[in-house]
């Protein structure tokens, strides 16, 4: 307690001033640093998260373009899908040549066909919703179900004899691809000088048959 | 309590630098950081709700190929449109590679349908029976479907192995890709 302090009040307050202004200078620089770390921080997490949304929207941007191209493909496949779909309600099940091909190989070669005719299903349309046809047979197409799902065939030609006739219209009846094999007659006619048996046979070919062909290359030259 | 100059002076500071802090970087950094977030949401949304379809790429991938693999091994083909011209053409050409005699092509009025229209054509010539097999085998196989409907053959003569007299009807279609736009 024996310190006497000689320094004038005035001097005193002004050093303690010039403390204050200092700190408060530190404070202000303090406060200035916490600012600029915080922002260095804030900058470089903006930075990441700003990197992640071009990320994400690029994969977005990817899987839009993936869509558009599914929806390109779904389009492509309906249009395909009917076209198949069209195609194979009209490819025919059978085929005339084939038919032609199995009766020429069932034909006894001493037998001839003079008269031939195959008659089919026709085709049916469904109309469109106005019922617009293109001045078509309009009848025809809306009435599929009077036509039966068989070719029907008529035969007539010639033999020497009833047996071959016979023998002809038991391999139809046998063979897998004819049904409802009828012999509607066999007479006496005359061919050139000769005698001969005249036939008709009516014959049906289902369509829901399936053709097997047994050998390749079968001829029908000797049918007429 | 009395505040000196020098104290009034850092408050006002504080506070500019306070003002100056939130105005300047703080809201712009938390809109940005808002409207990033919201993006990145709105992408992830999109992304789970677009998976699903982009998944399924492949498998249409792989169902095209195989629709067209079967268009492409089915035996005729069902063209967009009628080109009658050329299936003309083509009969005619087969008629006359069979060496048939007496030609006669007559076409029929289109019949259009919902999917598809039906052209039917008749057709009278005559020739040996051979050569009829032959036509009808050719025009079976065309590479455009064709369907033949009723086949007469008569024997001309009404002697064995003569000439014979044909008639034959045939029906071809045609399927436009816009079943309201049929050509």
């Amino acid at each position: 307690m024996n310190e006497i302090n000689f320094l004038p009040r005035a001097y005193v307050i002004e050093q303690m001033r010039q403390r204050r202004v200092r700190r408060e200078f530190a404070l202000i620089a303090m406060a200035i640093m916490v600012m600029a770390g915080w922002f260095l921080i804030a900058q470089a997490r903006m930075d990441q998260l700003s990197f992640y949304t071009q990320e994400v929207e690029s994969q977005a941007q990817v899987m839009r373009e993936q869509v558009k191209q599914a929806i390109d493909r779904e389009a492509q496949r309906t249009v395909l899908s009917r076209q198949f779909r069209i195609q194979r309600e009209l490819a025919p099940a059978l085929s005339y040549s084939q038919v032609l091909a199995t009766i020429g190989a069932l034909l006894p070669r001493s037998m001839a066909i003079r008269d031939l005719s195959m008659l089919g299903r026709q085709p049916t349309v469904d109309l469109p919703s106005g019922g617009k046809s293109g001045g078509g047979d309009a009848s025809a197409a809306q009435a599929p179900d009077r036509q039966p799902d068989a070719i029907r065939i008529t035969l007539v030609g010639v033999a020497p004899s009833d047996t071959e006739v016979a023998n002809f219209v038991g391999a139809l009846a046998d063979h897998p691809l004819f049904a409802n094999v009828k012999l509607l007659y066999c007479k006496s006619a005359e061919v050139g000088p000769l005698l001969a048996r005249e036939y008709r046979i009516e014959v049906e070919v289902p369509l829901d048959r399936q053709f097997k062909p047994r050998k390749a290359g079968t001829e029908v030259a000797h049918a007429f | 309590m009395r505040f000196e100059r020098d104290q009034v002076r850092t408050l006002m500071i504080f506070a500019v630098l306070g003002a100056v802090f939130a105005l300047g970087l703080w809201l712009p950094m938390h809109y940005r950081g808002g409207s990033l977030r919201q993006r990145v949401e709105e992408a992830q949304r999109q992304i789970a709700g677009d998976r699903a379809r982009a998944a399924s790429l492949d498998e249409l991938d792989q169902e095209i190929a195989q629709l067209k693999a079967a268009l492409n091994n089915s035996p005729g083909q069902v063209p967009q449109t009628g080109e009658l011209a050329n299936l003309l053409r083509r009969v005619s050409n087969l008629m006359h590679a069979q060496d048939l005699k007496e030609q006669q092509v007559v076409t029929q009025s289109v019949t259009q349908g919902q999917d598809f229209s039906i052209i039917p054509l008749s057709l009278e010539f005559k020739g040996t029976f051979t050569q009829v097999a032959r036509f009808v085998r050719e025009v079976e196989t065309m590479e455009r479907l064709i369907r033949v409907t009723r086949l007469e053959v008569r024997g001309v003569n009404k002697e064995p192995g003569g000439p014979v007299s044909v008639g034959v009807d045939l029906c071809t279609f045609f399927a436009p890709d816009n079943p309201e736009d049929p050509r």
